[in-house]
């Protein structure tokens, strides 16, 4: 391995010292690489479900740094980097589409690349990858949105599909997560027939 | 006209229109030709000046970093590949360097310098389309055919190399994945005793035309203290005056061993990018001759049977290339847990593969810090007080691919 990339020094943080470790880091030159949300929940970290990793350089790009910063409480929340960085702004973003993590402060924290309307948080582990299950015993298809009528055989207390998107079909078809339940092919009738059957 | 528009309910894009204080809220996109991509734009506008320019993206969101959690390690370089589509190379190398970091592996010599040698190819392929579309969207038509042309001639250098034109998966982990084929260095040699004459003729297209001068001179200037604080990089950031290259500054694969400038302005306006691209071309077909004549021989991989499968001739024989092949083939190989951010200098500026391991055999954590997603960033402060003609000109000038993007 080159020299150049040996690993860059690691540091944890502490959410509620983020604000004031953001300045000062801030007054020695380090400027913000990248910021990525890392949902924890099957590695050992010993800390909070939830992390942000802030990657920073230094003027003259050669020297660099990683901090984690684990975001505490429900919803998982830490202060924003943006008033010190502005560069954080579309990268909090993602990492609150992504992962639910609230930045406080943050001047405009929305979805920025899934639909506003859209259910859940992709990139956290215990969302479904959103594989089409390949079933080989007949299953109840979910028909959404059928004008007035009850879903055809879908049983009526499966309010979210395998995706995780909730499935309103007895709203109004205007609610956009009955839309984006339409990718539903179909549900296995109890959990334990998923695609390794 | 106001009156139409209450009728229309607004109108396909004009979102609102305030009479008194003559601002009008229109959408640019998603589908425009010049808005390179499936970008949107939300603009207030008072007359023909742009009040503010708010981007709108995930369009073509497809979640390949979650699909990255899914696949081998190996398999994943397919996913990476197909983020910034015009710089697949750049993905592939930034991904496979931070795995081989997490293994603890090196790359043989001649490995590193295929890969420098093909990402340079990359940033000459990916400038060109730049060109092209920079100047078809100012009215130089006749760019774009130029541009695409020569575009061509190494798109069949990728084909003649990794068999595909792009999404390549050619980089993997601990090297490239097969060799470069006989007579390579005939059809790369053409191809950079052409480029310089090329470029000339760019030049004498564009950079002394009075009104391509008009068009990008003094738009859409970005000063060095925004530069920083809004995270540009790449040409976007050299323009303005930040002398930043990770080429040079972090040496990495066989950026060592070549010599090369770094081209930067310090107007920070469009022509100012326009400038240190074309320079920036000339440097890669410098670097490309240098690393043709360097080439080391050897091995193009690293030849662990741990990490790599066994020649096909092997399998004939050897009981235990059959064992590892099957391995690596059902499992793929696991990676010792820990994290790495490894950043590379793409054609649009840092593209950096942040990777998770848990020590299983797919990555745990796949982030690419793609440099279009955070160059889009300085859109709104160099499009404000401009017109939307200008606009036109800033956005292709930053050269945003929306598969980066969006990812």
């Amino acid at each position: 391995m080159s020299e150049s990339f040996a690993r860059a020094p690691v540091a944890y943080v502490a959410a509620g010292d983020w604000a004031a470790r953001a300045r000062s880091l801030k007054d020695e030159g380090w400027a913000l690489s990248d910021l990525a949300g890392l949902d924890t929940i099957s590695l050992d970290s010993g800390s909070e479900r939830f992390e942000v990793v802030v990657q920073l350089f230094q003027a003259g790009g050669r020297q660099r740094r990683t901090i984690h910063v684990p975001a505490e409480g429900e919803p998982p929340s830490l202060p924003s980097a943006v008033p010190v960085w502005p560069a954080a702004d579309f990268l909090e973003r993602e990492a609150f589409d992504m992962f639910g993590i609230h930045f406080e402060g943050h001047p405009n924290l929305t979805r920025i690349l899934m639909p506003e309307e859209w259910v859940g948080h992709p990139l956290r582990k215990d969302y479904g990858v959103g594989k089409v299950p390949v079933e080989f015993i007949a299953q109840p298809l979910i028909q959404i949105g059928a004008p007035g009528g009850d879903p055809s055989g879908g049983s009526s207390q499966s309010e979210v599909d395998w995706l995780g998107q909730a499935v309103n079909s007895k709203d109004d078809d205007e609610n956009g997560a009955a839309e984006h339940a339409s990718f539903a092919r179909a549900v296995p009738e109890s959990g334990d027939k998923g695609v390794n059957q | 006209m106001v009156e139409t528009l209450e009728e229309r309910g607004g109108g396909a894009y004009v979102e609102s229109f305030d009479e008194t204080e003559e601002v009008m809220t229109i959408n640019m996109g998603p589908v425009h030709p010049s808005t390179h991509g499936v970008l949107r734009l939300v603009l207030e506008l008072s007359g023909e000046t742009v009040l503010s320019c708010r981007p709108t993206i995930g369009y073509l969101h497809t979640g390949m970093e979650k699909e990255c959690e899914d696949q081998s390690w190996r398999s994943a370089v397919t996913i990476v590949t197909r983020m910034d589509y015009l710089a697949p190379f750049f993905n592939e190398q930034a991904y496979s360097m931070a795995v081989e970091q997490l293994l603890g592996i090196e790359v043989p010599p001649r490995g590193k310098y295929i890969r420098t040698l093909m990402a340079e190819m990359n940033r000459l392929s990916s400038h060109l389309v730049w060109f092209g579309t920079s100047g078809l969207d100012m009215g130089a038509i006749s760019a774009v055919f130029y541009g695409f042309r020569e575009r061509e001639l190494i798109l069949d250098f990728y084909e003649m190399v990794t068999g595909l034109r792009m999404n390549h998966g050619y980089f993997i982990p601990g090297g490239v994945w097969q060799d470069f084929p006989e007579g390579w260095d005939e059809v790369c040699r053409s191809i950079t005793d052409i480029l310089p004459g090329r470029i000339a003729e760019y030049e004498d297209l564009l950079t002394q035309n009075p009104i391509w001068l008009e068009r990008t001179r003094n738009v859409g200037v970005l000063s060095a203290d925004d530069v920083i604080a809004l995270g540009a990089s790449g040409p976007v950031a050299r323009a303005s005056g930040i002398d930043l290259d990770l080429r040079r500054d972090l040496p990495y694969e066989a950026y060592g061993d070549v010599s090369f400038e770094v081209p930067t302005a310090t107007e920070g306006d469009v022509y100012a990018r326009y400038r240190v691209r074309i320079a920036e071309m000339r440097e890669s077909v410098k670097i490309i001759e240098q690393l043709m004549d360097a080439m080391p021989d050897g091995d193009y991989k690293n030849m662990d049977p741990k990490l790599t499968v066994p020649p096909r001739s092997e399998l004939n024989r050897s009981m235990e290339a059959v064992i590892h092949h099957f391995k690596l083939v059902t499992q793929g190989y696991s990676v010792p847990p820990g994290e790495a951010y490894v950043p590379v200098e793409s054609p649009r500026g840092e593209l950096g593969a942040y990777v998770v391991s848990d020590g299983g055999t797919s990555p745990y954590r796949c982030h690419v810090r793609d440099p279009s997603f955070v160059n889009l960033q300085t859109l709104g402060p160099m499009a404000k007080g401009g017109l939307v003609a200008d606009l036109i000109a800033i956005i292709s000038s930053i050269d945003p691919v929306m598969g980066g993007v969006d990812r």
